[in-house]
């Protein structure tokens, strides 16, 4: 159970950069429909919260998550320090750790930046893409190519203290979208319902949910996913991959 | 000589929705991943792995194209299957009869039980 009595937000308004790759442009008239099923947890039952319990770094914390996924489903599980976690979340954001200032939060897209060009307790991305976060074959389509998928979303008040997210009615008062505040976490596995991580714990979200509250959702190419001569989890190696992303990395 | 572990190359031809194909690989046997959605029968969790693609992304020159021209050119048409040992790639189902997709699960099961003993 999570205790939402100190957890943090801390994903800021979605800023849309015209520059950035839509997946779309690149991959989907050219796949298949998405596995009925998709579940790269790994069985992992301690994410942790990487600070995000104390701090609004969910937006560095979230690819902190994609980073155990990956390690863990193509050998052995890293797990980035909290320190190296706070420490990106101070250089992206100006959080000050030994004062608490400037706690306000990150935007996903600058933090996809600094994965890709500075990195993130050691790792790098190759590249990125954002995907349309409303059309569900894409997304579902996303956690089975590319291991996981970075979500925002803007909470509700209602779902304080929920350890399964649903909507419970009309998108107004206390389910109005971001009467909470702005959230940044993975989606790790897909069935009927997606599974997100948050504050070191995997829990259900409903597709109506999703539809409701999702503001933003990209798609990361990682090394610790797959690397060149080397065959991702899902049997897909760096050729295919880039075959479909359409993308030249490095 | 049959494998241990598959990997199956799924084919359907772009723009032309086969709803036999969308059916078969929408069953929870052809679910992905090592966590707990993934039932202990499907085909994952048997050890094997699969790939589906359109014709559209595995023609022309692209990077994996030249993989799977001959046995594309064996089968004849979409939607196909192709059976490969997923340790050495050798290619197996060279039968055309054996390329076409089995309209079920079961169907399914007894295809791979040609090619390996724990389909």
């Amino acid at each position: 159970m999570i205790d939402h009595a100190n957890v943090k937000l801390g994903k800021k308004a979605a800023v849309f950069d015209p520059r950035t790759l839509k997946l779309a442009n690149y991959l989907l008239p050219a796949i298949p429909a998405p596995p009925p099923i998709v579940d790269w947890s790994n069985n992992i039952d301690r994410w942790g919260a990487m600070a995000n319990d104390r701090i609004g770094d969910c937006a560095i914390a979230a690819p902190g998550h994609m980073v155990m996924s990956w390690t863990s489903n193509n050998g052995a599980t890293k797990v980035i320090p909290d320190s190296e976690i706070v420490a990106a979340y101070s250089a992206l954001s100006g959080y000050n750790p030994r004062n608490g200032a400037n706690d306000n939060g990150a935007n996903m897209l600058e933090v996809l930046k600094y994965w890709q060009k500075t990195g993130i307790g050691g790792t790098k991305i190759l590249a990125f893409a954002s995907v349309n976060q409303n059309n569900a074959e894409a997304v579902k389509q996303a956690v089975h190519l590319f291991g996981s998928l970075y979500i925002g979303v803007e909470l509700p008040a209602s779902a304080q203290g929920k350890d399964h997210w649903d909507v419970t009615g009309p998108l107004t008062g206390n389910n109005r979208p971001g009467s909470w505040g702005g959230h940044a976490i993975p989606i790790m596995s897909y069935d009927e319902k997606y599974y997100v991580v948050t504050w070191g714990n995997l829990i259900p979200m409903t597709q109506a949910f999703f539809d409701a509250y999702c503001s933003e959702a990209y798609v990361a190419l990682s090394g610790d996913w797959v690397s060149s001569g080397k065959m991702a989890p899902n049997s897909f190696d760096l050729a295919s991959l880039e075959n479909d992303l359409g993308l030249i990395t490095g | 000589v049959k494998a241990a572990r598959l990997l199956l190359i799924f084919i359907v031809e772009s723009g032309k929705p086969s709803p036999a194909a969308g059916a078969l690989l929408s069953d929870p046997y052809f679910a992905v991943g090592n966590g707990k959605l993934i039932p202990p029968d499907s085909l994952w969790a048997k050890g094997h792995r699969y790939r589906a693609y359109t014709s559209a992304s595995v023609a022309g020159n692209g990077p994996i194209s030249s993989i799977y021209a001959q046995p594309i050119a064996a089968a004849g048409s979409y939607p196909l299957v192709i059976i490969m040992n997923a340790d050495t790639s050798d290619w197996l189902n060279k039968s055309p009869a054996d390329m076409k997709l089995p309209p079920n699960v079961a169907g399914m099961k007894a295809l791979l039980g040609k090619y390996t003993v724990n389909p």
